[in-house]
């Protein structure tokens, strides 16, 4: 079993520095790897039992796991799978990529999956931070942009009827939008369909306003209460292409209207001149609770 | 008979006294209920005008069977 951090491990790092160490002695490569280079001139590659069998010859401190793991390191990283051995090459290029040949690797085999080099790693931090960056820009971009309700509704009834003014155009086109070819749907099934519909309408806007607005138009004109079940396709035409949303904005706007006065008419009894004497108290409790007598009974 | 209203003001006065209001009533309110009711009512009075108040209803000068 190859170990995939084999590549950065101590065992590899030792044998790579004790063949450095036999270049050194022996004065070239030629002399030091003599058996390796010919074992590869018979078919160009040295397949796994001889490779052991020279390193083992050489009498380093590694037993044949590691030699085998070296063996494998070297395929892995500069072979391919369908070679029967490794290449001479490919060894020397393994042995000394520790201290030269790692930018070069990264430059001359870009497919390659194990490599281990510091300038992969800034490579993957500067991809990273690009990322990072066109995030935050293309929230930037949404937070400028974002436009009250009431004006994505007005700008998404503008470019439906761009479209077409017959409802029916429109509705055939919410419905290409969203469908997909194993479940064609006619209604919304949530906020992420009417996001497609956005999006696919060119319209840019945050999730949140997305949501928002999938709320508001799931509402009850008459009660102001949210519909149940999913909102059918052919009335969210109606409600934008159409004038439904207009009074459902009126009915809305009326309930809030009602609400701030509900406010307004309760911060007006609180700072009204306070009654200290307590018959002129019974008195007021006297006479709201007729006036409520006559109104609720 | 109580009206709806009375019945509602009362019903406020006695909330935290006890669970079943009927039995509330029968055996009376507190100061905090009747304040209560007071601010339910939307009225704005001095701590002692409802006090004050309450002592004149709690001794019977005005029952609510009367005011009403």
């Amino acid at each position: 079993m190859i170990s995939p951090e084999f590549d950065h491990s101590f065992v590899r790092d030792r044998i790579s520095a004790d063949l450095k160490a036999r270049i050194k002695a022996k004065g070239s490569t030629r002399a030091a790897f003599h058996d390796l280079q010919k074992a590869a001139a018979k078919t160009g590659f040295i397949n796994k039992a001889d490779y052991v069998k020279i390193l083992m010859g050489m009498e380093l401190a590694h037993d044949r796991s590691d030699h085998a793991q070296f063996f494998h390191g070297v395929q892995r990283n500069f072979g391919k799978v369908e070679d029967p051995g490794i290449s001479y090459g490919s060894f020397l290029k393994y042995v000394a990529a520790k201290d030269k040949a790692k930018v070069q690797k990264v430059f001359a085999e870009p497919e390659t999956k194990h490599i281990a080099s510091a300038r992969h790693d800034v490579a993957v931090d500067s991809k990273a931070a690009e990322t990072a960056t066109s995030r935050t820009n293309r929230r930037r971009r949404l937070a400028d942009q974002v436009l009250p309700r009431g004006e994505l509704i007005r700008e998404l009834s503008a470019r439906m009827w761009k479209i077409s003014s017959d409802p029916t155009v429109v509705l055939q086109y919410v419905t290409k939008a969203i469908a997909k070819a194993s479940s064609p749907t006619a209604v919304l099934r949530s906020w992420r369909d009417l996001r497609t519909i956005l999006f696919k309408l060119k319209l840019r806007v945050s999730d949140v306003q997305v949501r928002d607005l999938m709320n508001f138009l799931n509402l009850d004109a008459t009660h102001l209460l949210k519909r149940s079940g999913r909102m059918p396709l052919h009335r969210f035409v109606e409600l934008v292409h159409g004038d439904a949303c207009k009074e459902l904005q009126n009915a809305v706007d009326a309930e809030v209207m009602s609400l701030k006065f509900g406010v307004q008419q309760r911060d007006a009894n609180r700072f009204a001149s306070e009654i200290s004497d307590p018959e002129t108290l019974r008195k007021a409790i006297h006479n709201k609770v007729r006036w409520l007598t006559c109104h609720v009974n | 008979m109580l009206g709806a209203p009375w019945k509602a003001f009362l019903d406020m006065s006695s909330e935290s006294s006890s669970q079943n209001n009927e039995d509330s009533r029968k055996a009376g309110i507190s100061l905090d209920g009747f304040t209560r009711a007071v601010d339910y009512l939307q009225l704005v009075a001095t701590r002692k005008a409802i006090q004050d108040l309450f002592i004149k209803v709690d001794a019977g000068s005005y029952p609510f069977a009367v005011a009403a």
